[in-house]
């Protein structure tokens, strides 16, 4: 069995702390991740929830879905995470491109469906630190489908 | 109060807040399990700007002596000023006309390379990245 936990110093990283190596590697073992590791934050969840999309044409020939969720200031910018779904003509529900391969988030170039939607632009980002706004943008205008935002904001901080 | 760790030789298992701890609960009761393959160590979360000139190297605050999990996203200029004027939040990882580049994740840095496969250079402007202790 592989030796797992140590608590005090670890020669194999050269710190001192806590740590627990991942189930059948070794604690000496630092060619890959420790599942504890007391050097490092750990992400805390702040806040989190989904939200459906508005969207409008108010850019002709486009059809441009937004949203902005606020959550309680931790007093400084934390880390966050978000992701766009696409809700409609789309068995996986997962904005993707041409080869499958999911693009929310991303926002590169991606077809949806079999009507040459393309997605131009899509991205998640923090305002400020109690708003977090969601953009896509597809290059037709007057589409009928709908987005969904799923969001998450850690009390980690960003900029460490 | 209700007990919360279970510490085995083979197991350490810490459960929520008034949550009783118990070997077979649900994950979704449990802060910590050793059986698990993460633990959602966040290992920095930081701001680059690409300063220009040959391929770009974003250090990590050290070598973690293996690749790990990086989430990155470029803040650009956006196409459409309508709902909001902010950025366009894209992927580094381009396609720009038929070139293409694509970032790679070392144990001690994230290499943007500069030139794209068919000609033509990257600007990657700024960065925003997430680096995750998993790989």
């Amino acid at each position: 069995m592989a030796k797992r936990i140590r608590i005090g110093n670890n020669p194999a990283v050269g710190d001192s702390g806590i740590f627990i190596s991942k189930p059948g590697r070794d604690i000496d073992d630092t060619t890959t991740n420790y599942l504890l590791d007391s050097r490092f934050r750990t992400l805390m969840l702040h806040a989190n929830g989904q939200v459906g999309m508005t969207s409008t044409a108010a850019v002709t020939g486009k059809t441009i879905w937004y949203a902005e969720v606020n959550f309680p200031d931790l007093g400084y910018r934390p880390v966050f995470f978000g992701n766009i779904k696409y809700d409609s003509a789309n068995p996986s529900n997962i904005p993707v491109n041409s080869s499958g391969v999911p693009i929310s988030l991303c926002g590169t170039y991606g077809q949806v469906g079999s009507g040459g939607q393309i997605f131009i632009e899509s991205g998640v980002w923090l305002v400020n630190n109690t708003t977090l706004r969601a953009r896509a943008v597809m290059n037709v205008g007057g589409s009928a489908g709908s987005m969904t935002l799923t969001w998450m904001v850690f009390k980690n901080r960003f900029g460490e | 109060m209700v007990a919360r760790a279970i510490i085995q030789p083979a197991r350490i298992i810490v459960s929520r807040p008034g949550v009783p701890v118990s070997p077979s609960m649900a994950d979704t009761d449990k802060i910590f399990d050793s059986d698990w393959n993460w633990s959602g160590i966040l290992l920095e979360a930081k701001t680059a700007t690409d300063p220009g000139g040959g391929d770009w190297n974003v250090m990590f605050n050290r070598d973690y002596g293996y690749a790990p999990c990086v989430v990155a996203r470029m803040l650009a200029a956006s196409s459409v000023a309508t709902p909001w004027s902010g950025p366009s939040v894209q992927s580094p990882m381009q396609q720009v006309g038929n070139g293409q580049v694509c970032p790679i994740i070392y144990s001690n840095r994230i290499w943007f390379p500069r030139n794209l496969s068919t000609g033509g250079t990257m600007n990657y402007g700024t960065i925003e990245y997430e680096v995750y202790g998993v790989d």
